[in-house]
């Protein structure tokens, strides 16, 4: 099966979340998954544009949908859940003709339907597969501890993302497992981290992104991983607002999916922007190192 | 939380005028509550999300569109997956601040002033631009010191670029922006 998709970045990846778009590239890379560049992509309106109006949203997001269909790709895939809640949800109301109009009036050229989007999480889990990554694995995650925290917008609106379950989703915790990490239980896979309102509500991601931490912590793990560039830096970045504020001094590295795939994939380190994380991750890799070291036996990480 | 009398001056056609942005009617909210049960950001709320629904059924148009709660929600969306009736409570939200904001009654400052810097930028730069869409937010909110004590860290990693993105297709993006302000000005 050829995975070959028309590849959207998003802002974030091309600045903040660096470090997703390389860990999405070199995990490409190493499964045979071609992704082939946009030209000339900008940004899909984000949340200040669908708060503004549905049009102005549908109308930033479908120029981007023409310029994929340039690559003669019929599907997008995009690491940004938020991105690709906007890609699709101007795709599908395009789907009305009336609406269609008049987006198209605020665009260069006429979006005329027919481009897909997809999840890089959805591309792993469904299109490389779980029984093909475990093969293609060479240092095993040891039994690292993971939280898979999916935040908002993976599985919701469920009508409109149509990927795994809206409450209890565990495709990720799946994929972690196929690298040989351990999933632990963790209830708050799905509780907002605060999202966009950390700038204009400033208790929130200290408060939500609090819990979410302190969660992940009492239920034994030794890192959140996560699939949103805007979860991440919450959770990351923020550290030191959430310290601040709660003071509890949470100390859990927040991945990518994509930097713990690379790793299990035995991708090189300076490929995954390990380096970019705000909270040091160094514990977790000197843990998973001396795991994968051949000369002694393998110990566990957990 | 806000004590609101019904019944006096209600706009009949407020509920319908939400049912046609949003699809979805509100007529059909059983009033269980469990949207507001669910909302993460319920701690910030002048408004629970249920009263934001009946008070859409009553036809209290000012007293939503001047509310906080509006612009505090995250559009995490939990209300609309777990609502029994399928009102969508999440998608009339975001109706209301796209009204609130076109009557002029955006009661949280904050919010509004995020999305003016954010489509400001855009319309500059055709992609997000952190440095410039801080720099924004922060002198027109009033709290200019804003997650300035992000920016060592930020910088330090490479994740606040310096210098502006250089993007071809900034100037389609300023056309769309601006069509879409001169169609809404007229």
């Amino acid at each position: 099966m050829s995975l070959r998709f028309a590849y959207y970045p998003g802002c974030s990846q091309v600045a903040s979340s660096a470090e997703y778009d390389a860990s999405v590239r070199s995990v490409s890379r190493a499964l045979n998954i071609e992704l082939v560049d946009i030209p000339d992509w900008t940004c899909c309106g984000s949340t200040p544009a669908h708060n503004i109006d549905p049009r102005l949203s549908a109308a930033l997001s479908a120029r981007n949908l023409v310029q994929a269909k340039a690559t003669g790709q019929d599907m997008i895939t995009t690491p940004c859940p938020s991105c690709l809640a906007n890609l699709r949800n101007a795709d599908h109301k395009m789907e009305s003709p009336e609406f269609a109009a008049r987006v198209n009036r605020l665009l260069d050229e006429p979006y005329g339907g027919g481009m897909g989007a997809t999840s890089f999480l959805q591309v792993i889990f469904e299109g490389v597969g779980l029984e093909r990554l475990a093969r293609e694995v060479v240092r095993p995650l040891a039994g690292l501890k993971v939280a898979a925290y999916y935040g908002c917008l993976t599985t919701r609106p469920a009508g409109l993302m149509a990927f795994d379950d809206e409450e209890n989703p565990t495709s990720m915790d799946k994929v972690l497992e196929a690298c040989g990490a351990k999933a632990v239980e963790f209830p708050f896979k799905t509780e907002c981290c605060g999202a966009s309102m950390a700038t204009s509500c400033r208790d929130s991601v200290p408060l939500l992104g609090g819990r979410i931490l302190e969660m992940a912590k009492s239920a034994g793990a030794q890192a959140v991983v996560v699939a949103c560039p805007l979860c991440q830096l919450n959770l990351d970045m923020r550290r030191s607002q959430i310290t601040a504020k709660t003071g509890e001094g949470n100390t859990l590295p927040v991945f990518y999916f994509t930097q713990l795939i690379g790793l299990a994939l035995g991708r090189p380190e300076s490929e995954l922007g390990l380096d970019k994380l705000c909270v040091s991750p160094a514990a977790v890799l000197e843990c998973l190192s001396k795991a994968a070291n051949p000369l002694k036996e393998p110990q566990p990480c957990a | 939380m806000k004590t609101i009398t019904l019944g006096a001056q209600a706009d009949a056609g407020l509920a319908d005028e939400l049912k046609r942005l949003t699809g979805k009617d509100a007529k059909r909210c059983l009033q269980c509550g469990k949207c507001s049960g669910s909302c993460p950001m319920s701690f910030s709320y002048d408004l629970t999300v249920n009263q934001v629904m009946r008070l859409a059924v009553e036809g209290k148009r000012d007293e939503l569109l001047a509310c906080r709660s509006i612009w505090l929600c995250s559009s995490c969306h939990t209300c609309s997956s777990r609502c029994p009736a399928e009102v969508d409570p999440a998608g009339h939200m975001e109706a209301l601040r796209q009204m609130s904001r076109r009557a002029g009654l955006a009661a949280e400052p904050s919010s509004r002033v995020f999305a003016d810097a954010f489509l400001a930028t855009l319309k500059r730069n055709g992609r997000m631009y952190e440095l410039e869409f801080m720099m924004r937010y922060n002198l027109e909110s009033g709290r200019p010191f804003t997650d300035a004590d992000l920016a060592p860290v930020a910088i330090s990693r490479g994740k606040l670029h310096l210098m502006p993105p250089k993007v071809a297709g900034k100037a389609a993006v300023a056309r769309i922006v601006e069509r879409f302000e001169k169609e809404r000005d007229a």
